[in-house]
């Protein structure tokens, strides 16, 4: 695979504090298309901070994100009008919510849900919208005879593919998933996650991955960075991290994850 | 009764929401909020309206105000009674044709207009989106954004459920290639007359406290898909009075049996036509 | 049997008018001024409704109106968008109002003292009550020995001032309000709208719906904790400072309540923790409101003050809305006027839908 030179994610110094209190720290990095990087860490090392800051949900205190647009490259983040980001964030870019009804409309059918990127895109064939969700639908391993039923009806784990098939349909160059298989059961977990590296190698998408479960990273990610108090205290190959942690931070995590 | 400015409102009262007004017609088809006074016909009985004309009329306009499409429906009535008690003189009448301005509740003339003539809308709820995001902080940021994703998801599900847009009245459009805007509750078929008009079409919400506008020979393009194109309902049958088969129809009840008839709703429209 | 097009709309009107009027002719001469003074709450709440202060206007308004009170405020309401205004007043000195009430239920003293002045308060609700007055009750009053001088008290020292002094408090704005801000009657307020331009959507708010949204949150949707610092009704002068004298002078006199409530303390640490305020004001006497309005008030302030805001009472957009009941009456009552061609296209909707796909679900062409 050719490995495209240009970075779709380059951060700077990037710092960020609610009120007083600083969240994220002096964080800095890059991502390239087809990188799967995770962020671990505990629930309050900022790491759900950091990938809204990413994503343009909140703005950095100070340092820079640049981030890649499909017609001008990398931008930075900040400088972009409020429509353009927003139009990014439905199309060009993806978020995948912890929790799917925080993201899917509950009163529209699955269909409609699926495709609602699409009409933002400007399809206005109704023939060729529901054959694009019945595609999706099928593609994240939902039943398609569901495609007219409304969400309400749906487990966890369908809800969260379903969120995934609406998310990816816009065939997004940049992905943040916040603890996309929490809450869902072990055994409805891997098979998530495998269906999204899938997915996401298929189309050769640049993705973080934030969660506090290192076997979730282990599956996905082939990057590692581990966040404490706001800072990133160690990074490197996926297996490197995990089978022999540097930082005595990481080896404490690392080595308090009941063994299987 | 105690003596009043012309056309009710002072003067200056005319001027603030002639200047909104000016604001609706350079921005088609989006709400201008205005500073709505209290009017002494009910909020809800078409108060923007009533403003929006006596803001604009003057000694030599020949007023129309028609409700369900008939001049003498009662609130129809009790408007034009007003304007004759509070802008003694302008003249009143019946005829769409002889009509400087037409003030209207849910439908549009059938007969069509021309550029001279202006169009006033009485409007109860101006936000197209309310059903489906009630909170105007939010609709206001989705205008900004021009995402109307709300409104084509329903379109979409409303298909999927039952094989067509089952929107009767207050069918949503776009104006100008840009906003999306209520066209107040007429019904779907009247949708296609606001298209490319050569009248001025001005709408009033006096309880929201909004005013807009369609400038003559504006795009006004009903929301649908490219494969389930726009299709209004027609009536079932003639008009039995006048015999018109294109106009829209009232249905009337007869008797106990259920035995009904099909009438013009445009009763001026209906009388021309009979007369044929 | 055919149709004939229905007329005589105009007729109709007409005779429905007659009937009102002659129910109203029957009026004896003096009833509107009986009713300013003997229904003289009834007219307070028409005038703070109505946002006008004119007592004869407001009781001419409810005779007009049979007796509905929400009527009469939208006829008041309708006579005062006539008036031409020329001046705004001074902001009004309530510190120096001739006080009839004057009571505190944070603290048991306060200084100007505890008033209790005309109030049914403390009555029992039968039918006749103040004819024939307790005897038990005269003879408890004659042997009190401390007596509050029924003599109001003026520059009386406000009670939240105290502490706001002592820094128990949140100061109270001092700022005049902006031209934006100044009249929602002239500039209506957008959202999210300022707490100038919130106290006034409820001064003129209706009674009940302010009540009703008070009253929740005294039972945990949105509980801030109120304590009536003050509850003062009395007159005030009304000043003027017209440009061409350069000073100022008292044109007169109104009746208002006002109360002062202190709420939940907050703040981010034991430092700087300080109790917080809701404030109600209404035209002539109407303790309920006041109070209503001040509870309203805090809820109101819940985002501003870093709360959580999940309780309707708390959601600005949906309280101001819905709380002016001549908008509320005039919308519901509006379903009353014809619907028919809205209805008729309706029906054949769904006239259409059932001819399409007769008796099953609609079938799309799905290749699976």
């Amino acid at each position: 695979m050719q490995v495209n030179t240009q970075p779709a994610l380059m951060v700077r110094d990037l710092h960020f504090q609610y009120g007083k209190q600083p969240v994220v720290r002096n964080v800095s990095m890059e991502l390239y298309p087809g990188e799967i990087l995770a962020i671990v860490g505990e629930s309050g090392s900022g790491k759900s901070t950091l990938l809204n800051l990413l994503y343009g949900s909140l703005s950095p205190t100070q340092g820079a994100i640049q981030a890649s647009t499909p017609d001008l490259g990398l931008r930075p983040v900040s400088a972009l009008s409020r429509q353009t980001l927003r139009h990014l964030q439905r199309t060009a870019w993806g978020f995948v919510c912890q929790n799917p009804r925080d993201a899917l409309r509950m009163e529209i059918s699955a269909g409609g849900n699926i495709v609602e990127r699409r009409m933002l895109m400007g399809l206005r064939h109704y023939g060729q919208l529901r054959e694009e969700a019945l595609y999706w639908l099928q593609k994240v391993e939902i039943d398609p005879t569901r495609l007219d039923d409304l969400p309400e009806t749906f487990s966890g784990g369908m809800l969260q593919r379903l969120q995934i098939a609406r998310t990816l349909i816009s065939q997004p160059a940049l992905l943040y998933l916040d603890e996309p298989t929490s809450g869902l059961d072990v055994s409805v977990q891997a098979a998530l996650l495998d269906l999204l590296r899938k997915l996401v190698i298929a189309e050769n998408m640049a993705v973080v991955l934030v969660t506090h479960d290192l076997a979730v990273a282990r599956l996905l990610a082939q990057r590692i960075a581990v966040m404490r108090q706001g800072e990133i205290i160690e990074e490197g190959l996926a297996d490197q991290v995990l089978d022999d942690p540097q930082h005595p931070y990481t080896q404490l995590l690392v080595s308090s994850v009941l063994p299987a | 009764m105690m003596p009043y400015n012309f056309a009710y409102l002072d003067e200056n009262s005319k001027r603030a929401i002639r200047r909104s007004l000016l604001k609706a017609v350079a921005i088609p088809g989006h709400q201008i909020a205005f500073a709505s006074r209290e009017m002494p016909l009910p909020y809800g009985w078409g108060t923007g309206g009533i403003q929006v004309t006596a803001a604009i009329i003057g000694k030599d306009d020949i007023l129309k105000v028609i409700d369900q499409g008939a001049d003498d429906t009662t609130n129809a009535v009790s408007i034009r009674h007003f304007f004759q008690s509070v802008a003694g003189g302008i003249a009143t009448t019946t005829d769409t044709q002889q009509a400087s301005i037409i003030q209207t509740r849910h439908r549009i003339p059938e007969t069509a207009l021309r550029a001279d003539q202006i169009i006033v809308y009485q409007v109860p709820m101006p936000e197209p989106l309310f059903k489906l995001e009630p909170r105007r902080t939010e609709t206001r940021i989705l205008h900004a954004m021009a995402d109307y994703s709300l409104m084509y998801l329903q379109l979409y599900d409303h298909i999927t459920r039952y094989g067509r847009v089952a929107i009767g009245y207050d069918y949503p459009v776009m104006v100008h290639d840009r906003y999306l805007m209520s066209p107040s509750p007429i019904p779907a078929f009247d949708v296609p007359k606001m298209h490319m008009n050569p009248a001025l079409q001005l709408f009033g919400a006096g309880r929201e406290k909004r005013l807009y506008a369609v400038p003559p020979y504006t795009r006004v393009v009903p929301l649908a898909f490219e494969d389930y194109p726009f299709t209004p309902l027609q009536a079932q049958a003639p008009c039995a009075l006048c015999g018109s088969t294109s106009s829209y129809k009232d249905e009337i009840i007869l008797d106990d049996s259920g035995k009904r008839q099909f009438v013009c709703s445009d009763t001026d429209y209906c009388g021309k036509t009979s007369c044929k | 049997m055919s149709y004939v097009a229905a007329k005589g709309g105009a007729q109709a009107i007409h005779a429905a008018h007659q009937m009102v009027a002659e129910r109203n002719a029957a009026n004896p001469d003096d009833l509107q001024a009986q009713i300013a003074r003997h229904l003289h709450l009834s007219i307070d709440r028409i005038m703070a409704e109505a946002s006008l202060y004119d007592r004869d206007i407001a009781a001419k308004a409810l005779l007009q109106a049979q007796g509905d009170s929400i009527e009469a405020v939208f006829i008041v309401r309708a006579y005062r968008a006539t008036l031409s205004r020329f001046l705004d007043s001074l902001p009004l000195n309530l510190g120096q109002a001739h006080l009839q009430r004057h009571i505190s239920a944070a603290f048991k003293d306060v200084p100007g003292g505890q008033q209790l002045g005309a109030t049914y308060d403390y009555s029992h609700r039968l039918l006749g009550y103040f004819q024939n007055l307790p005897a038990q009750e005269e003879a408890e009053a004659a042997s009190a020995t401390s007596g509050i001088p029924p003599k109001a008290t003026l520059n009386k020292t406000s009670v939240m001032e105290l502490l706001e002094t002592e820094g128990l408090i949140e100061k109270s704005s001092t700022e005049p309000a902006d031209a934006e801000n100044r009249d929602i009657t002239q500039i209506p307020p957008g959202f999210p709208a300022s707490r100038a331009q919130r106290l006034q959507t409820l001064a003129r708010a209706d009674e009940g719906f302010v009540l009703g949204m008070a009253y929740s949150t005294q039972r945990g949707y949105g509980q801030n904790h109120p304590f009536i610092a003050e509850l003062s009704h009395g007159s005030v002068n009304v000043e003027i400072c017209p440009p061409e004298l350069g000073f100022s002078l008292c044109i007169g006199s109104i009746e208002m309540t006002e109360c002062q409530m202190i709420n939940q303390f907050q703040g981010d640490s034991p430092d700087t923790a300080t109790f917080t305020r809701g404030y109600g004001l209404v035209f002539g006497h109407n303790e309920r409101k006041a109070l209503a309005m001040a509870l309203l008030d805090r809820a109101l302030r819940a985002q501003e003050l870093g709360e959580k805001v999940d309780a309707p009472a708390q959601d600005e957009e949906f309280v101001l809305s819905h709380c002016d009941n001549v908008e509320a009456t005039g919308f519901v009552e509006h379903l009353k006027l014809p619907h028919h061609v809205d209805f008729q296209s309706e029906i054949s909707t769904l006239r259409a839908l059932r001819a399409q796909s007769p008796g099953t679900t609609v079938k799309h062409d799905d290749a699976l």
